[in-house]
């Protein structure tokens, strides 16, 4: 099902007519607040439609349609702040409990339905750039919602039809090759952590390339010390603008000192469309 | 003819006491039935965290009574209006639909498990699931306990009744 769709499938009837007539926009992102009607994020700027506003018991419906009435399934990923459903994550906002094992939500305020494309080739000219002496260690850069994933869901096709064996962890169910191309020599490992997903991967699978989005906890960094230096490439995101964002965080600082990733994509919005940028990375 | 007539309403009077009997039989299975699937309910969601619209059919296939199986039949089918309707109402309204032959506490037992399933607290649900489960065995037990007593009087109030007619009419 078209992401727009599935997005729209969510909602109680009554909002659907008024956010119909947007899917030529082909949005991003749906935004839901209580007091507020829904949102659409599209051209990088979110737009309020003319609908009825939001209640609390709408938030609670969405969930309950997005996990068929079984929270509990998502409670996992829920305490990270979302779950994925097929071609949708969806991030939640309200009022949170932080526990041991995570955070748990007694009230919902709002409520963001991220919708995932598929782009082919929108990184096809970065990648003669990034690899065309043979591959180096990718970081790809963007802030929160700026196509990352996207991205790299096409690097990893490119370089698995190119014949590379990529090795993927798809942690957060975001990079499912039953939903996306994601090239003919790409073997994907999901339902666990970076970590354990990579090691797994190096055991069994002998990548050539190992994928990863989101190298961003602490954990996740520990992974990445793992795969380099076992003979293995990798390609990961992290949120940040630039190499100079990336430099304000010690645990980038550390992979940056050792030299782990030598080229970055850098994704920005120029005048409402994403650009593409391979700079060097140095320590 | 007054033989006849007393026979009849004889006839009548015990077929109206069975008739309550069988009633009361079938509440008993259905409640039989309802606990399993509560029980089988829990240990699907505990061990391996079903989801409901998956769990729902399965519970019909096992319940082994007609009633049971009916309400959910009846609940996979209304789920499909999950999202215009909250979880709790399809539960609720579907409850009160195919269980009505139950008595009231009863009905509300399994009625307000709706307010609870699916919800993000696994443990919170399989202990409302337990406890409903619960409330059903004592209640045959409770049933059970006055089962026999009550046949001796339904049987022995017909008896009488009919006796008292034929004299009436003799």
């Amino acid at each position: 099902m078209d992401p727009f769709a599935a997005a729209l499938a969510l909602l109680p009837q009554k909002y659907v007519p008024a956010l119909e007539p947007y899917a030529r926009y082909h949005p991003e992102e749906l935004r839901l607040r209580v007091g507020q009607a829904p949102a659409l994020s599209y051209g990088f700027s979110e737009h309020p439609v003319s609908a009825p506003k939001l209640e609390e018991e709408d938030l609670v419906r969405v969930l309950q349609k997005a996990t068929g009435a079984s929270l509990y399934s998502a409670a996992e990923s829920m305490r990270k702040g979302y779950f994925s459903t097929g071609t949708l994550r969806l991030g939640v906002c309200g009022r949170a409990s932080v526990q041991e094992h995570g955070t748990g939500y007694s009230r919902y305020s709002s409520i963001s339905v991220r919708l995932a494309r598929e782009l082919p080739d929108v990184c096809k000219e970065a990648a003669c750039e990034l690899y065309g002496d043979g591959f180096v260690n990718t970081l790809i850069l963007s802030p929160p919602g700026g196509g990352k994933t996207t991205a790299l869901r096409d690097l990893i096709r490119i370089l698995a039809d190119g014949g590379t064996r990529v090795g993927v962890i798809d942690e957060r169910g975001e990079l499912d090759e039953k939903l996306y191309d994601l090239g003919r020599c790409s073997d994907v490992i999901s339902g666990t952590d970076k970590l354990s997903g990579a090691l797994l991967l190096l055991r069994s699978m002998t990548p050539q390339v190992i994928a990863a989005d989101e190298i961003s906890a602490p954990q996740d960094i520990a992974a990445i010390r793992e795969i380099y230096g076992c003979g293995t490439g990798i390609v990961a995101t992290a949120h940040a603008c630039g190499p100079e964002d990336l430099k304000r965080r010690e645990s980038y600082r550390e992979l940056l000192r050792c030299g782990v990733f030598r080229k970055a994509l850098i994704i920005r919005a120029v005048r409402g469309k994403r650009r593409y940028e391979v700079k060097e990375l140095t320590g | 003819m007054k033989l006849v007539g007393a026979a009849a309403i004889l006839l009548g009077s015990l077929l109206a006491a069975l008739t309550q009997l069988n009633a009361e039989k079938t509440r008993e299975e259905t409640r039989r039935a309802l606990r399993r699937s509560l029980i089988l309910l829990r240990n699907e969601l505990y061990e391996r965290q079903t989801i409901l619209p998956e769990a729902f059919p399965g519970l019909a296939g096992a319940s082994g009574c007609e009633a049971a199986q009916g309400f959910y039949v009846f609940l996979s089918e209304e789920m499909r209006q999950l999202g215009e309707r909250s979880f709790s109402t399809i539960w609720r309204d579907c409850a009160g639909k195919k269980l009505a032959m139950l008595d009231e506490e009863d009905t509300e037992a399994i009625a307000s498990l709706g307010t609870t399933l699916g919800g993000s607290e696994l443990e919170l649900q399989c202990a409302a699931l337990e406890k409903c489960a619960d409330t059903l065995e004592r209640k045959s037990a409770q049933c059970a306990a006055e089962r026999a007593e009550k046949r001796r009087m339904t049987l022995g109030v017909t008896l009488s009744l009919g006796a008292f007619v034929i004299i009436l009419l003799i």
